[in-house]
């Protein structure tokens, strides 16, 4: 039973760390998109 | 052998609920990646429906004049637009605030109906009222504290006319109006931003699933009179009437630009009871749907009724069951350095490797929490800050951690009121503030 749930907790924590990454990496384009595209508008245009 | 089966399915049940969180969270992201970079603006309408804007306000007089005016101010043309605002068996001055609101000179020639309610039934009540009065052809609800943003309805309006034979409501986001009050209420805007931006998000992009908040909504005003109105005695109104949409095999759809601005709970107390109501209300749906299940329900139906029974029963009890094997450890652990001979109960036989991969599991669950809140901070201008960071990490160990004690005492309550027949649906009002 150890070892089948060490293997299940080694891809559980691969998929996590693969996970981590990718949402880093999508929290810096949707933070730059978000911004570029507020201040094209003008912060106060409320249409975001 | 027991505690080490217990200790497994427990840790199990967590990763799935992670696992399914990362589907939604993906959902969210593509939804993000193309709609952040998005330039939207107010182009005229091909039609303007007729609108009855409906505020069912219970004492509210803190805070009721503001969102009159919001929503008399709203960017839709006057003449397409009734507005009902109900003071329902108030005490205070709340009738009097929405009288001088609605007195200004600018608002002369508006169709508003104020309307001093005394019947029973609460919000339920007074939006069955409203319906029988009302002359528009959608119904819009704003709660008293609810401002909405210039553009609200008509984002609203936007959305439902892109099908309106298939999208029955519609809905748009409410945004923490006292944010910077405290701490409390700096993890409530996040926690309602991850909620919107990425739960709500993340739904109706993979599944086209929505679920109508308390305000900043339309439904079709036909529609709603042909299922015979809102649930009345239910603690969350609007979930009942979402489930009975995707059963008729229509659309919630989510206007992602239509901004309420709403008050949140500042002192615990306030926000303890609130959420309690909350979670007996969800609770109460699982249990009434719970037969969706396993009958021919619409696909909808089934997949909400899956995950809040998921997210209500399983995961809270494999959360709270975590916790005690935790708790448990860490007092076997201490009692050690007493008595070396005491055992810790949930050793999961000694496996140092394994216990290491699992603490680096932990720490990845916690960075993962962190990430999705700056992820649905990022979608909104100037709330991605360092400062949000260390809240999110800070929130994990505390104001996270609330939950449990909120879902054992609603699963609490909810059985009682089953096993002795009490009224569960007593409603505790939201404490409002001056602002």
């Amino acid at each position: 039973m150890i070892d089948v749930f060490f293997m299940l907790a080694i891809l559980v924590t691969l998929i996590f760390l693969i996970a981590l990454f990718a949402m880093i990496h999508s929290v810096w384009t949707i933070y730059h998109q978000t911004e570029h595209t507020v201040l094209h508008l003008g912060k106060h245009h409320h249409v975001k | 052998m027991l505690n080490n089966f217990l200790a497994f399915s427990t840790l199990v049940s967590i990763w799935f609920s992670l696992l399914a969180s990362l589907v939604t969270l993906y959902g969210a992201i593509r939804f993000w990646i193309k709609h952040s970079k998005k330039i939207v603006s107010i182009t005229p309408l091909k039609r303007y429906p007729t609108i009855t804007i409906v505020v069912p306000a219970h004492n509210e007089e803190l805070v009721i004049a503001k969102t009159t005016k919001g929503i008399l101010d709203l960017n839709y043309p006057a003449s397409k637009i009734e507005v009902l605002l109900y003071a329902d068996n108030c005490q205070d001055k709340t009738a009097a605030e929405m009288r001088k609101a609605v007195d200004m000179p600018e608002y002369r020639y508006r169709n508003v109906q104020i309307i001093e309610r005394q019947g029973s039934g609460g919000k339920a009540g007074v939006l069955n009222d409203a319906l029988e009065i009302a002359q528009g052809e959608y119904i819009c609800v704003y709660d008293a504290d609810a401002l909405p943003e210039q553009n609200a309805l008509y984002f609203l309006i936007k959305k439902v006319l892109e099908n309106p034979s298939r999208y029955m409501a519609t809905f748009g986001r409410n945004k923490t109006r006292n944010a910077k009050q405290n701490f409390l209420t700096r993890c409530i805007n996040q926690e309602v931003i991850v909620s919107q931006r990425i739960q709500h998000v993340g739904v109706w992009n993979l599944f086209k699933i929505g679920r109508i908040p308390g305000t900043n909504f339309i439904i079709n005003t036909e529609y709603v009179r042909s299922i015979g109105g809102w649930q009345q005695g239910a603690l969350t109104e609007d979930t009942e009437i979402s489930f009975r949409i995707m059963e008729d095999g229509y659309l919630i759809a989510l206007a992602y630009n239509s901004e309420a601005f709403e008050q949140e709970p500042e002192h615990l107390r306030d926000y303890y009871y609130q959420r309690l109501r909350w979670a007996k209300g969800n609770y109460q749906v699982v249990i009434n749907n719970f037969k969706h299940l396993f009958d021919r329900s619409n696909w909808r139906v089934k997949l909400e009724t899956f995950y809040l029974t998921c997210v209500f029963f399983w995961f809270n009890l494999a959360v709270v069951l975590s916790d005690i094997i935790f708790f448990v450890d860490l007092g076997c652990v201490v009692a050690r350095f007493f008595n070396p001979k005491i055992p810790i109960i949930f050793a999961m036989d000694s496996n140092l490797l394994l216990m290491q991969l699992l603490l680096i599991n932990w720490l990845l669950m916690i960075l993962l929490y962190v990430t999705q809140i700056n992820l649905a901070l990022a979608t909104q201008y100037g709330q991605a800050t360092s400062d949000q960071i260390w809240l999110a990490l800070g929130s994990y160990f505390t104001y996270s951690q609330l939950f449990i004690a909120i879902s054992i005492q609603a699963v609490c309550s909810v059985i009682g009121d089953k096993i002795f027949k009490r009224d569960g649906s007593k409603w505790v009002k939201t404490k409002r503030f001056a602002d």
